[in-house]
């Protein structure tokens, strides 16, 4: 018997901390993506740092960066496009001839250097036009138009070099401006770093703060869906182009300023390099996710190569193989990761740890046990049959309307006698779960995906809360109110509601009862100081919770882990948390006060000996995580519950079941009002009724809490 | 030998000599001994010196010869190397020049791609203390040395010889194809210049076609190939650098106008250029000997190093002879070959 308990007890200390966790909720990170990149790109630079002497030169990084600047522009430029789902082959051959266009204007015509690179730009942004009309209003292949694009500006520059070589090689302007973007500097940063710097900084406002930016993202990320959203996906992906002609542009005013060369290699292979580096630096060559910090960072890893490379005195053809070798690995990369990134998340994410239960109370029909199922909820009133789909909670005012919340994330109203007027109370964007009656009247909701929101009796929906205060130290941002489910709301007005976990959604929760592990937390709302707080943290599935009759404590349900608790919020006790019921013979949901002052408890499921025996084996849910579908893993049961009666002391004193399951299988939710219990169902499709012989026939739940007012 | 020997035998006596009659008694001991003086400074100022080397590309017969030479001839001379790949690639040879001055060398020999690249990056070399030689390409900024062919000259000559062949009185069509290089190159540059101002004194001299072939020998087989179907009767191609022209003369071989078609190219007499010669690809081949261009460079360097004059301050240049090659003297081409493996 010791041993065994210190087996228990060493089980328990493996499974509570997990690095398996802790490695799953940082690659669901969004800022993980580019951690990689960039440690390569310092890994890189550091690399050649120690092979090449005098890398770390200030001369040396002068002009290194130098040619950062003008191939930042042009990384920016493709990852624009590709961000929007296209791609940009032309680039190179737009560099060349924006390097050809500027020389041509300033050496040549002699015009002043502003009115030159403007010239410059804007004949850039034409050129992108060209692609851009070709690609949005007409609907061409990016590929295949930029491919010829491609061809076509570079056949207009070597015939323009052709015609204009000879004029050109002997012919030089002279601007202090020029020799400045060419070779100047302010405190030290090259001129061009510091252009590039302004650009990506717009550039990055722009896509991530601005509306064309998210335009674009959404258009990348599945253009149909954006085109139904009503975005103009044309003039968007014109403008992209535009964007990456005049940028690309940009990029050759640069190179021309640094290097008077209007040779006709410039820019030959550009577009490769570039699509290396933004691919490099984790933009998805898909579309729809990137930034312009990523194109930056593999900008720098690709020049960093490049440069090396060549300093390291590698034979040429070496130096490309190398590159193409990358860009293939970076693509390779980017396909599967992209591709397999949540599948590998899915592997890992799902944490089993040690969890065991206590003996199963007999439930059978027939036994003497006040947990003996029954039949009382199988012949229940249906009330709104055919037209509620999921109402986990229903609720009562003081009027006597009923209401409940729906999967669409409506709130249906039941009024009239008989509940015959049904209507859409209010709308909430997400997935209504519990409810609560303030004093006002105002209809208090849990919303997962969303927060705790309300809804006054005007029908305006407000937000109540939809943060708390965040765990020091937590990968997982726990400040974002991800899966709040039940509330209940104290004499003095504060609002305590549960969180049920923090690691899944309102449509993957019923997966975290295969961690058994405590992810979920109580949390409290203050009207008067408007702030959230976080009071208990690391609970199992926290569910249910309900003032007691008295005021002084909350009760609220463990669901996975088959456990009532109360939590005292006034009195000597204060603050302290006990085990009401333990090893219920279910899994408990919602709990609501009766008219006896005793409480309803839903039980959503009950539980099996597979199950029980599963929880007690971490190996093998880990084991069956990965081995098998999803949809042939072993859950528990939430498909056949009841509803129990327990006092203040956690006495179970009545069950009312379905045995087989044919109104109301799994029970989420009760409510008593005016001698009936009402029963809500997370998957049901109803709300059923059933008359209480012994009730109270004029018991409110709203003026139980607030009076009858 | 004995003569030597006894020159220096007189030296001596001589030197003295006129010291004790001009009055001068400052001349060390030392300083008598001409050789052993002349070695020491050519020591200091050479040994232990890094020539940078940064040709346009490597893998290719004529820089692949300026390479063996340059290399070999510097490490006999006790100096240290260093040789970058641009692979063709400007912006990379910009990089890596870059590169060597940050490295800091004492003479970087450059084959500077086209006449305007560099200009900012010799001044900044030379700024920072180190001699600039260009070989091959001069470029509109001057740097202290340069090495390589006098573009227009011989472009005067190949094309009076071009004239010669084609022009009035040939009983020839008349029909000229160039085949440019990279059209912003010295090379190319100066020499499609000076074709087309000899080309203009004779009015029968007609220039059908003169594209870029970015030194590109697939590309003048394939303008080589289209020109030919349209004008068959073509007289003379030109192209300035042999590799390349070879490319233009396979297509003249695959039309079957060998012979009728006169192809005339320059290089720098290596194998690759004289076997074209040999197999009749081209006809009239001017060779510059870039096996003497390897040497005059490391030359030129340590004369550089040995004047210790500031670096920009003095341009130097030797032009190279040059001379015809054509099937009738092969056998004193001097064709060069550099060993299999070095």
């Amino acid at each position: 018997m010791a041993e065994t308990s210190i087996r228990e007890a060493l089980l328990r200390l493996r499974y509570r901390w997990s690095f398996q966790q802790f490695v799953a909720e940082l690659l669901q990170k969004r800022w993980m993506e580019p951690v990689v990149p960039f440690t390569a790109a310092i890994v890189v630079i550091l690399a050649f740092s120690f092979l090449i002497p005098n890398y770390f030169t200030i001369d040396n990084l002068v002009s290194t960066g130098r040619q950062f600047g003008e191939f930042g522009f042009v990384a920016i430029a493709i990852a624009i496009v590709i961000i929007s789902g296209g791609i940009d082959l032309s680039v190179g051959s737009i560099f060349a001839m924006a390097n050809f266009i500027a020389l041509m204007m300033f050496n040549m015509f002699e015009l002043s250097a502003p009115l030159a690179i403007a010239l410059t730009v804007l004949a850039g942004a034409t050129m992108g036009a060209v692609n851009g009309a070709l690609i949005g209003f007409f609907g061409l292949g990016a590929f295949l138009t930029t491919l010829v694009t491609m061809l076509i500006f570079r056949a207009i520059l070597n015939l323009l070099i052709l015609r204009y070589s000879l004029e050109m090689a002997i012919s030089m302007g002279d601007s202090r401006i020029w020799d400045w973007l060419g070779g100047g500097n302010l405190f030290g940063v090259p001129a061009n770093i510091l252009f590039l710097i302004i650009v990506a900084v717009i550039g990055h406002i722009f896509l991530s703060r601005g509306r064309p930016g998210w335009y674009i993202a959404a258009i990348g990320a599945n253009r149909r869906a954006a085109r139904h959203a009503g975005i103009p996906v044309e003039r968007h992906l014109f403008m992209t182009y535009v964007v990456s002609g005049a940028l690309t542009a940009l990029g050759g005013v640069f190179y021309a300023a640094r290097l008077n060369s209007p040779s006709s290699d410039t820019g030959v292979g550009m577009e490769v390099l570039a699509l290396t580096a933004v691919v490099l630096g984790g933009v998805n060559l898909s579309g729809g996710k990137g930034t312009i910090g990523q194109a930056l960072i593999g900008a720098t890893i690709v020049l960093v190569l490049t440069n090396g490379l060549v300093r390291f005195g590698l034979v040429g053809g070496a130096t490309s193989t190398f590159l193409g070798f990358m860009m293939l690995l970076a693509v390779g990369i980017d396909v599967k990761w992209s591709r397999n990134r949540h599948k590998a998340i899915e592997k890992i994410y799902v944490v089993p740890s040690y969890f065991k239960l206590g003996q199963r109370h007999d439930i059978s029909p027939d036994g003497a046990s006040a947990y003996a199922l029954n039949n009382r909820l199988r012949d229940a009133d249906a009330i709104g049959l055919g037209k509620l789909d999921g109402p986990e909670d229903v609720i009562f005012d003081r009027e006597g309307n009923m209401y409940c919340g729906t999967r669409e994330g409506f709130i249906w109203r039941f009024s009239g006698k008989n509940h015959e007027t049904q209507e859409i109370f209010a709308r909430t964007g997400g997935r209504p779960l519990g409810m609560a009656i303030d004093r006002d009247g105002n209809l208090i909701i849990c919303v997962a995906g969303m927060g705790v929101y309300g809804v006054r009796p005007d029908r305006s929906v407000y937000k109540v809360t939809d943060e708390t205060n965040r765990t020091f130290g937590k990968v997982i941002d726990d400040s974002r109110l991800s899966l709040a489910d039940d509330l209940d709301i104290a004499p003095d007005g504060k609002i305590y509601f549960s969180e049920a976990t923090l690691r899944y959604t309102a449509h993957t929760w019923a997966t975290d009862a295969l961690e058994g592990r405590g992810n979920g937390r109580i949390i409290m709302f203050d009207p008067v100081t408007g702030k959230t707080k976080t009071l208990l943290r690391d609970q199992i599935f926290p569910n249910g919770v309900c003032v007691a009759h008295d005021g002084k404590s909350v009760l609220f349900a463990l669901t996975w882990a088959c456990r009532i608790e109360r939590y005292w919020i006034a009195g000597p006790k204060a603050g302290t948390l006990e085990t009401l019921i333990a090893d219920l013979p279910g899994l408990p949901d919602n709990i609501n006060r009766a008219s006896d002052g005793r409480y309803w408890l839903a039980l959503v499921g009950l539980r099996t000996p597979a199950y029980d025996l599963a929880m007690e084996d971490p190996g093998f849910r880990t084991r069956m995580i990965k081995r098998i579908p999803n949809d042939e893993w072993l859950y528990p049961n939430i498909n056949n519950g009841c509803v129990v009666k327990f006092d203040e002391n956690g006495k179970i004193l009545e069950t009312l079941g379905d045995i087989g399951g044919k109104s109301h299988p799994s029970v989420t939710s009760m409510r008593e009002e005016r001698g009936y219990l009402y029963i809500g169902g997370l998957s049901n499709d109803r709300i059923g009724r059933v008359k209480l012989p012994d009730a109270d026939p004029d018991w409110n739940g709203a003026a139980s809490y607030w009076g009858k007012g | 030998m004995t003569f030597l020997k006894a020159c220096l035998r007189l030296a001596a006596p001589a030197a003295l000599t006129v010291a004790a009659t001009l009055g001068i008694s400052t001349l060390s001991a030392g300083a008598a001994d001409g050789g052993s003086e002349l070695k020491d400074l050519y020591a200091k100022a050479v040994y232990g010196k890094t020539i940078a080397f940064l040709p346009m590309t490597l893998g290719a017969p004529l820089m692949d010869t300026w390479e063996y030479v340059i290399r070999t001839e510097a490490e006999r001379s006790n100096m240290k190397y260093s040789v970058k790949d641009p692979a063709w690639n400007s912006t990379a040879l910009v990089q890596a020049f870059e590169g060597a001055i940050a490295d800091k060398p004492d003479v970087i020999v450059v084959q500077n791609p086209n006449v305007q690249l560099l200009v900012k990056q010799i001044k900044q070399a030379q700024e920072a203390g180190i001699y600039v030689i260009q070989l091959s390409m001069m470029s509109n900024a001057l740097s202290d040395g340069y090495v390589g062919g006098d573009w227009i000259g011989q472009a005067e000559a190949t094309g009076k010889e071009i004239v010669k062949d084609c022009g009035t009185g040939s009983g020839k069509s008349g029909k000229v194809v160039i085949l440019q290089g990279e059209l912003t190159a010295a090379q190319n540059v100066y020499m499609t210049n000076g074709l087309m101002a000899e080309f203009a004194k004779d009015p029968a001299i007609n220039v059908v076609s003169s594209q870029a072939t970015n030194w590109d020998a697939t590309k003048a087989y394939d303008i080589t190939t289209a020109v030919l179907q349209q004008h068959p009767d073509v007289c003379a191609i030109f192209g300035p650098y042999d590799i390349m022209t070879i490319g233009g003369a396979q297509a003249v071989k695959k039309a079957g106008l060998t012979g009728k078609v006169i192809v005339y190219s320059n290089g720098g007499g290596y194998k690759e250029g004289c076997d074209a010669v040999k197999s009749g690809l081209i006809d009239k081949y001017m060779n510059w000997e870039a096996w003497n261009q390897g040497r005059e460079v490391v030359v030129m360097a340590k004369n550089l190093l040995m004047t210790g004059e500031k670096p920009g301050s003095h341009s130097v240049a030797s032009f190279s002879s040059f001379f015809w090659v054509t099937k009738d003297n092969l056998d004193q081409a001097r064709c060069t070959d550099i060993p299999k493996n070095n």
